[in-house]
């Protein structure tokens, strides 16, 4: 099968310090990956890469999108040939409703691919049926772009976001924190509503948690800007029995 | 300063010269004015020093140096402009008066509809039962301190006189557009004077547009505006005009007790504009809202000066005032708030708030507080920032292009100023213009949101 998400010997760091260290991913279409570790193991900088954030310096390696490379294109071109990152802290923006911030983000991936902007009528009807994944109240769409929003709010606004977009791939960035059971039942719930054959997700978590809703197929362990470890779903339950302390152990040994 | 590298001598020198043009035809109460300005302007002459920290292009000795031509002949414009002019959106549906160059027109909308209780007409042919109230005004609201009501006042041959009789509410907004037209450099005295009796009600809109972009122009506007007790005032005005516009505008208001005033300025473009406040509250429990918008981008520059004083109690004010600038667009505001010993209970709040959108747009803000008296609640705060870059990564991280996201934030930064407009119509209308500014559409009258566009004038 052709492979969806390839990333090669990726480094890439933040004012000048080093944090990832030669990142390899290999995601497939119909694939949910795990990516846990530690704190500061650097799963947030490769999202963050891999989305284009300006605050990170790409040091070497490669990323390809269904064999486009990612690492040359625009955060919004990314985004256009089927990556979404769902934000950790997903940003609030005063004045720009939902609605109008999504039409923009449709039209223009519609204009990206040669298709004509949605009309009226279709783009309030998506918006209905990609709000029920998520459960998401009405009232929200009219309201400033995750202004006031709840915690939960939040995450499961990204869900909708990424209900909307239908990216090839989502990256979904630490989305269980900060959600009490019920939103983390909704937001997981969502997720696993738009997974095909198709698409493929990965989901960054420091907790075990996330994952009894979102089943893995891979579970990868970063530490120290490397995935050190890489097995099936039984690696997560091994983590949150055992803690970091043993991966962290062998690496450090090895390195000695 | 010798009489020969004075910019302002020009303007003496021309009334001087031609004081019998200016006297044929004009009615005492302008030939009041003119003497007085005329006195007044040699003598601010000797006096003028520039403030130090102007922008220089909105220095008087510079918006005043160019050898513009004055009309004081009164010849009227070629086309017969105003009559071809009227208002393309019937929603609006205002009482629209033009002013051709400055000459006053009245249109027959205005004429056919003229509400009871309303009086819009020239300060050449004020009804005998108002040319008391009119001189009053006239009086009362010539800028003293200023070389530029000297020369206001010494060239003044025409203007507005609005009164609203007392208890008259009036519906539909009074819609004065200013129309530039001519094939060389012009400065237009234009002079509008508002009387809100008391207990009356009035929207005035004014509008700027230049039919002839090439050709310099100053535009020197003077506004003045009487709310007595318990009248209401909503007064709008939008400038589109062209790179090789400046533009003097001073508005002075008082307010009476128990009044409310709502000014909104919004610069949309044009090249060099120096906007002067001058608001005084003398009566008790008064409302005062003032609030501007300006997209400065290319080489444009606009400059706002607020000074408000609170003279009675128990008076309340708000300012807000925007500027996003971009290129190499410069921007300026002063915002002096008084309180007098007297404004006891007064709550005043200013607030600037400004996004440089380019590393050579340039900005200076200064807010000041002079506060008399103890029990009072006053706030101030000017910020100047850019564009929230978490903001705009996350939208790209949607599909939104940079730019476009730019143009989208640029926006919403200014939707307050746009929401706090009460006036419906022109809220929806600015809201589309303001975002067809942000998106490059060039300002002219086709896409203006006022909508009053002219038509050629038929052979």
């Amino acid at each position: 099968m052709e492979d969806l998400l390839k990333v090669e010997n990726l480094r890439a760091g933040i004012d000048g310090k080093e944090i990832l260290r030669g990142i390899n991913l290999t995601v497939r279409p119909g694939e949910v990956h795990a990516i846990m570790g530690p704190n500061g193991s650097g799963k947030s900088t490769l999202s963050g890469v891999l989305a284009g954030d300006p605050r990170f310096t790409v040091l070497g390696g490669s990323a390809t999108l269904a064999g486009v490379d990612l690492l040359g294109l625009s955060p919004e071109d990314r985004s256009h040939e089927g990556l979404f990152l769902s934000f950790q802290y997903p940003v609030e923006i005063p004045g720009v409703t939902m609605v109008n911030f999504m039409r923009a983000a449709i039209n223009a991936k519609r204009k990206y691919l040669g298709l004509e902007p949605m009309s009226a009528a279709d783009f309030l009807k998506t918006m209905r049926q990609k709000r029920a994944v998520v459960e998401l109240d009405n009232k929200l769409a009219s309201r400033s772009v995750n202004e006031g929003f709840s915690g939960g709010e939040k995450k499961r606004n990204e869900i909708f976001q990424m209900a909307m977009l239908e990216p090839r791939v989502a990256i979904l960035d630490e989305t269980d924190s900060g959600l009490d059971i019920d939103a983390l039942r909704i937001v997981a719930g969502g997720v696993n509503k738009l997974k095909t054959d198709q698409n493929a997700t990965i989901v960054i978590t420091h907790y075990q948690r996330l994952l009894d809703y979102i089943k893995p197929d891979f579970v990868h362990i970063l530490y120290k800007g490397r995935i050190v470890h890489t097995g099936g779903p039984e690696l997560a339950l091994e983590l949150e029995e055992k803690g970091y302390d043993w991966i962290k152990q062998e690496v450090d040994n090895e390195q000695i | 300063m010798s009489r020969s590298d004075n910019a302002f001598n020009q303007y003496l020198d021309l009334v001087r010269d031609n004081a019998a043009v200016m006297a044929k035809g004009r009615p005492a109460l302008l030939e009041a004015v003119n003497k007085a300005g005329a006195s007044r302007l040699a003598e601010a002459i000797e006096a003028y020093k520039p403030a130090s920290d102007e922008i220089p292009e909105c220095r008087l000795d510079r918006l005043f140096a160019p050898d513009y031509g004055v009309n004081i002949a009164r010849v009227p414009m070629t086309a017969d402009v105003a009559a071809s002019f009227r208002c393309g959106v019937p929603q609006l549906n205002s009482l629209l008066a033009v002013v051709a160059n400055d000459i006053f027109r009245p249109t027959d909308v205005l004429m056919r509809n003229m509400p009871e209780g309303l009086t819009v007409c020239s300060l050449r042919q004020v009804p005998a039962e108002f040319e008391a109230d009119a001189a009053a005004l006239l009086a009362d609201g010539a800028d003293k301190n200023s070389i530029a009501g000297a020369i206001s006042d010494a060239l003044a041959h025409d203007g507005i006189y609005v009164r609203v009789a007392p208890r008259t509410e009036i519906e539909k907004a009074v819609q004065i557009v200013n129309i530039f037209n001519s094939p060389v450099p012009m400065l237009t005295p234009r002079r509008l004077l508002v009387h809100a009796c008391e207990g009356s009600k009035v929207k005035i809109l004014l509008c700027d547009h230049t039919q002839t972009p090439a050709v310099q122009h100053l535009n020197l506007q003077n506004v003045y505006i009487r709310v007595d007790a318990g009248a209401e005032v909503e007064f709008y005005d939008i400038e589109e005009s062209s790179a090789a516009t400046h533009r003097l505008f001073s508005f002075r208001a008082v307010q009476h007790s128990d009044s409310r005033l709502t000014v909104n300025t919004d610069f949309l473009s044009g090249g060099v504009t120096r906007n002067e406040f001058d608001i005084s509250v003398p009566g008790d429990g008064a409302y005062t809202s003032l609030s501007g918008l300006a997209i400065v981008s290319d080489e444009q520059i606009c400059s706002d000066s607020v000074v408000l004083r609170h003279l009675g109690s128990h008076c309340t004010s708000r300012q807000i005032f925007k500027n996003a600038l971009f290129d190499k667009g410069r921007g300026a505001f002063g915002g002096r708030i008084v309180v007098d010993e007297a404004a006891r209970f007064t709550d005043a709040a200013q607030t600037n708030r400004n996004i440089l959108e380019s590393p050579s747009a340039r900005m200076e803000a200064s807010p000041q507080l002079e506060i008399y008296c103890d029990e009072v609640k006053c706030s101030h705060g000017a910020t100047t920032g850019q564009l929230d870059e978490r903001a705009l990564f996350y939208m790209q991280a949607r599909g939104i292009p940079r730019d476009e996201a730019k143009r989208m934030l640029t926006q919403a930064f200014m939707v307050d100023v746009i929401d706090n407009i009460s006036f419906e119509v022109l809220r929806q209308r600015l809201h589309i213009l303001v975002e067809k500014r942000l998106s490059g559409a060039s300002a002219d009258c086709s896409t203006c949101a006022t909508a009053c566009h002219s038509q050629a004038p038929e052979e």
